[in-house]
């Protein structure tokens, strides 16, 4: 080790007297650098290569640990959303946005599923999780309503009722036109009413839903058009 | 010297625990076209280790997605600090 330090020292020495503006190298400025960390503590050579080390080290692994590779079914690394490609065009999943309820209506998470391209139906999917004390046993209804627009759903079929931790969770799969989703992500004051057995349950957007939809509407549906 | 080295390590780990950032990996894909559905299911550990019986499984994805028929499956790693760990299966089908 003492031996390779002193080659290193050596080099660094020679890089320096041998030093000139137009012919420097990152090579060189790097020894230049290696050598001032080792003239600075002679007596601990050792020691001032670890610091050495460790300076470079950490922000080295920093940065490589935050460099991946995603497979071809998820190309897009933005937060809210994941794209997948088939064939003649894009689908989009715009993962759970939450909304909270009025009183004891509870809460809800929808997501939505459509496609972009040659490929694209006129249909895209809304898939919504309603968290309440007691199940949702049917939806008569669904409108999805902000400050500028408003767009019903068509009628809302039951995938599964669950038990959670404060209840029921019942899961409904519906449909509203593609073309709507663009108007309805231009506004984030997002209002959701459900009428079950005649009984309506109303939610409207939290805080993080609308940051949300507001970054979804800029990123993604701004490209669509 | 090796109160040194511990010091190192330690701040390489401490290091790499600092970072936040997200993995997306597939775990499968069947002869199945790739379908209009997308269901996910997700599991939230703090401390990296505490998970609380979470399940991140892909029937509970394909069951959030109503998916019959599946044609991807993707795992999405996240990790904030090391301390929140986040795995999201994504099943695509139909």
């Amino acid at each position: 080790m003492r031996r390779l330090l002193l080659e290193i020292k050596g080099w660094a020495r020679k890089s320096h007297y041998n030093h000139s503006g137009s012919t420097d190298t990152w090579l060189k400025r790097w020894l230049l650098l290696m050598k001032s960390y080792l003239d600075t503590n002679q007596t601990g050579r050792f020691d001032s290569l670890v610091s050495l080390a460790a300076t470079f080290a950490v922000p080295f692994l920093l940065l490589c640990s935050c460099v991946s590779v995603k497979p071809s079914t998820t190309k897009s690394g933005k937060k809210y959303f994941e794209t997948f490609y088939v064939e003649n065009g894009t689908q989009y999943f715009i993962k759970p946005l939450a909304l909270s309820g009025l009183g004891s209506d509870g809460d809800l998470l929808m997501d939505f599923t459509f496609r972009d391209g040659q490929s694209s139906t006129k249909t895209a999917i809304l898939n919504l999780s309603i968290y309440r004390d007691e199940k949702v046993a049917s939806i008569d209804s669904l409108l999805i309503y902000s400050e500028s627009s408003h767009f019903s759903a068509t009628t809302p079929k039951l995938l599964f009722h669950e038990r959670s931790k404060k209840g029921f969770v019942s899961r409904y799969t519906a449909g509203i036109g593609s073309s709507d989703i663009t108007t309805l992500f231009e506004g984030d004051d997002w209002k959701i009413l459900i009428y079950s057995q005649g009984n309506p349950l109303e939610y409207s957007a939290t805080k993080e839903t609308k940051k949300a939809i507001a970054t979804l509407d800029e990123d993604l549906f701004a490209l669509l058009q | 010297m090796f109160k040194k080295f511990k010091t190192v390590a330690a701040v390489i780990i401490a290091g790499m625990m600092i970072s936040g950032c997200a993995l997306t990996l597939p775990v499968t894909a069947t002869s199945n076209a790739v379908g209009m559905k997308v269901g996910t299911s997700k599991a939230t550990g703090y401390l990296g280790i505490l998970f609380f019986g979470q399940d991140a499984s892909v029937q509970k994805a394909a069951k959030n997605g109503g998916i019959t028929k599946i044609s991807t499956v993707d795992i999405k790693h996240t990790s904030i600090l090391g301390l929140l760990v986040t795995y999201e299966t994504i099943v695509t089908g139909d």
